[in-house]
């Protein structure tokens, strides 16, 4: 989406009655963005970044205006993926929303699952029992490890390291076959229920799973081996894209984002859900705010959930998988095929005869790319009045035109690989 | 209409200094206790404001108790309700944990003050708000559509707007 | 004349008759060294990009069928693969990357939002890219397996070696208008994309897709 055409700029010129002033600055119509133009048009590119575009991690559009190779503005562009979440949120309801939300950060799903889960239980005033919790525990430490492989590989690829990709992606077809044994699918998953969970985990599974966590921090040190101390790698993410205290804390970042820049806010420990004070893990703090200390923090972050879920399959309690609430729980899928109340009760739920408490919760969960969560405002009934998705990549991305500005063109591809967003969770 | 009852004291978890300052700028407490639901599942303090102290509550959370993470910021539909909107932001203080909730209402066409001053992340947060029930915000660097291309006509998470939209389409 | 050259073509699976010999064997080495080396432009725009990239990884290796090589830029893809959800903002974008793409070049709806708009049945999503561009396969699934890709990219590779557009370079008229002609694939039955009856219908450069009707009564389909 070039600019048409660039409008000369329209310097003052004193008139015969003296300097006119200046006209309104010229703008420049990029498509669907009006830029304001500073200074001379003629030493300066506007130059179009995505929505299609290798680097961009999705449908991003950046408009940026360059003077030779230094970036002197950046316009990021969202809302090519926007699919209206939160109004098919408001009308098909908690149950039913569940699958859309795999489809919002489509790296973890899983995550996005307990996110909803844990909203509408607070909504409805039930809790999920041990057993679920812990198992929820497991599946989101599991996609966080997941999201950052792929955010790692993606943001090597793009920097150049392509093998990085593919050692990456090897890992996530591991985890894609442990999702796919517990839940069906391998990545669009919709595990959780309003309750619990879907589907219990045998203890094959979580055998294998703690097995492959035991061997995974050696295998982050392998492909640390590959980039940490590379020099090429650090020339291109020292310095880069640095992001202090302050404006982290005013622009709303929160996750990796946050962390790196040295503000230890992590969810988990400042609000603990389902049972997460008591694993122990350590959270890892940067302390430069720039491309590699992000980098950094995600790679420790790794070995962090790695420990996590080990801890959690030694401890995983017996016990129920689903909260004993039939009003608002939908019931086990065996048990409705053959029990009459079951039956009842899971029509009832799907086509919306459920009526929650009225009022508003807030209700976050540690996503891989930050703070992630709902503002439910709920009136009764099966639908809620309001669902807000808190979308930590939509507010993530707003820094860019903070730091993209004054640095380099190739630079922009690392700042975004480091900030690591997904559009989908973006444009809900 | 809801069944959430109003007070003026602020609810037990809420920091004493921050009860004070927000009750003294007009704040409603938010009482959950007739809607039902157990107190530990209604555990965000809200408190409704009036749309002219809202930017001075935020700057006074901001400036003298440490609220420095503005979380959420939307607006809330109530289309048989005069006024017709309720703006709704998330603050935290990211060293004491505490989350507060803080909403006011809005008339339809009427404008909002804008919270771009104090976080930056307000911007997009407002223009996102903006795109999708059209409640203009004053003092706003750029409002302008985020999610919808920038003439689509209509405000789509309103209660009126049709899930599937506004536009016939071929089949 | 144009009808039944249409349905001849349709019909005739190979036409080694038309052209003479010299011109089908140059046919089939230019269709086996095109369908062996599909250059892909990934159109990852949500979660079947992931699957996309898992199929172009070292488990399903898209590479064994020469199709690691992703261009993103159109003039050098062959295949336009549109993986995931199109919203009317993203779908100007799409139809300028298609037209830009040369000749020949096929089209793949990956996954359910891409075919028909999937799940999501609201406002701002496209029920389906072929509402746009004309599209040469679909591929079901949310996302679908990267081995229902792998099935998809071979059956293209079939499609690639029934080509016959030297032939229809002979006289362009006659080609179908995923090949670069005009003629309306009435002829071709449900397959066909009926919203590109008309080369009019398809989106021409500067001028904004025309995105619905704002009367109650479609118009109707062409059978």
């Amino acid at each position: 989406m070039a600019p048409d055409a660039a409008t000369k700029n329209a310097q003052a010129v004193p008139g015969p009655a003296g300097p006119v002033p200046p006209a309104a600055p010229p703008t420049v119509d990029a498509g669907e963005i009006r830029l304001e133009v500073e200074g001379e048009v003629g030493e300066r590119m506007v130059l179009n970044m995505g929505p299609s575009h290798p680097s961009t991690h999705g449908v991003l559009r950046i408009v940026l205006e360059v003077d030779g190779e230094r970036i002197c503005k950046a316009t990021p562009d969202v809302g090519y993926l926007h699919r209206g979440m939160e109004k098919i949120g408001e009308t098909l309801g908690y149950h039913r929303f569940i699958p859309y939300t795999d489809r919002l950060d489509y790296l973890a799903p899983l995550s996005n699952n307990c996110a909803i889960a844990l909203a509408a239980e607070k909504v409805c005033g039930i809790e999920a029992p041990p057993r679920a919790n812990a198992l929820r525990v497991v599946v989101c430490e599991l996609a966080r490890i997941s999201s950052h492989l792929l955010g790692l590989g993606a943001y090597s690829m793009d920097v150049g390291a392509m093998t990085v990709f593919l050692y990456t992606f090897t890992e996530r077809e591991t985890l894609y076959n442990f999702f796919e044994f517990l839940t069906g699918a391998r990545f669009t998953t919709s595990y959780t229920r309003v309750g619990g969970v879907a589907r219990d985990a045998d203890a094959g599974w979580l055998a294998e799973v703690r097995a492959f966590c035991e061997g995974l921090p050696k295998k982050v040190d392998e492909w640390e081996k590959l980039l940490t101390r590379n020099r090429i790698w650090m020339l291109r993410n020292e310095g880069v894209g640095i992001i202090d205290r302050a404006t982290a804390l005013s622009y709303g970042l929160t996750g990796p984002c946050l962390r790196g820049s040295g503000v230890g806010y992590d969810v988990r420990k400042d609000h603990p859900y389902f049972g997460y004070e008591q694993y122990d893990f350590d959270v890892p703090v940067g302390t430069r705010g720039d491309a590699y200390d992000r980098y950094l923090v995600r790679l420790e972050e790794i070995r962090q959930s790695a420990r996590i879920v080990i801890q959690a399959v030694d401890r995983m309690p017996k016990g129920p998988i689903l909260a004993n609430a039939p009003k608002f729980v939908l019931p086990e899928k065996t048990r409705v095929l053959t029990g009459m109340e079951e039956l009842i009760h899971q029509f009832m739920l799907i086509t919306g005869e459920m009526n929650p408490p009225t009022g508003e919760v807030v209700s976050y969960i540690e996503n891989p790319k930050g703070s992630h969560g709902y503002y439910i405002r709920s009136e009764g009934g099966a639908a809620p009045w309001r669902l807000k998705m808190r979308a930590p990549s939509f507010v993530n991305l707003q820094v860019l035109k903070e730091i993209l500005p004054g640095r380099m063109l190739s630079d922009s591809v690392a700042v975004m690989g480091s900030l690591d967003f997904v559009m989908g969770e973006c444009d809900k | 209409m809801s069944s959430i009852g109003y007070r003026t004291d602020a609810p037990p978890t809420v920091r004493t200094a921050v009860a004070y300052a927000l009750s003294a700028l007009g704040a409603q407490w938010c009482d959950y206790s007739a809607t039902g639901a157990a107190p530990r599942f209604r555990d965000t303090p809200a408190a409704l404001l009036d749309a002219a102290r809202w930017v001075e509550a935020f700057a006074v959370l901001q400036r003298e108790h440490g609220f420095d993470l503005l979380l959420d910021h939307s607006a809330v539909d109530y289309p048989d309700r005069v006024p017709r909107f309720t703006v709704v932001a998330v603050v935290e203080d990211t060293t004491t944990h505490e989350v507060l909730l803080l909403k006011a209402r809005v008339a339809e066409g009427e404008a909002f003050p804008s919270l771009t001053p104090l976080f930056r992340s307000a911007d997009w947060a407002e223009r996102e708000t903006y795109d999708m029930f059209g409640i203009p915000f004053a003092g706003h660097p750029d409002l302008t559509r985020i999610y919808m291309p920038q003439d689509y006509d209509g405000w789509p998470l309103r209660k009126d707007f049709p899930m599937e939209g506004h536009l016939k389409f071929r089949d | 004349m144009a009808d039944t050259a249409a349905t001849a073509d349709v019909v005739s699976a190979t036409g080694s008759a038309e052209g003479g010999f010299l011109l089908a064997t140059l046919q089939s080495m230019a269709n086996w060294c095109r369908k062996n080396s599909v250059w892909p432009l990934p159109l990852g725009l949500s979660c079947c990009g992931i699957e996309f990239m898992a199929t172009a990884c070292s488990r399903y290796d898209m590479s064994r069928f020469g199709m690691e090589v992703a261009r993103f830029s159109p003039r050098q893809a062959d295949l336009l693969l549109v993986a995931g959800t199109l919203t009317y903002k993203m779908a100007q974008v799409m139809t300028r990357l298609y037209d830009q793409m040369a000749e020949p070049r096929w089209v793949i709806a990956m996954g359910a939002c891409a075919s028909s708009g999937g799940m999501f049945r609201s406002y701002p999503v496209v029920q389906g890219i072929d509402e746009f561009i004309p599209v040469d396969f679909y591929i079901p699934g949310c996302p679908p397996r990267p081995d229902a890709v792998l099935n998809c990219l071979l059956q293209l590779q079939k499609k690639i070696e029934r080509d016959r557009s030297y032939r229809l370079a002979l006289d362009a008229g006659d080609a179908p208008i995923a090949q670069g002609g005009l003629v309306s694939v009435e002829g071709r039955g449900e397959m066909a994309p009926p919203a590109l009856a008309q080369a009019a219908d398809r989106f021409i450069e500067g001028v904004r897709p025309k995105a619905g009707v704002e009367t109650g009564t479609p118009p109707v389909r062409q059978r």
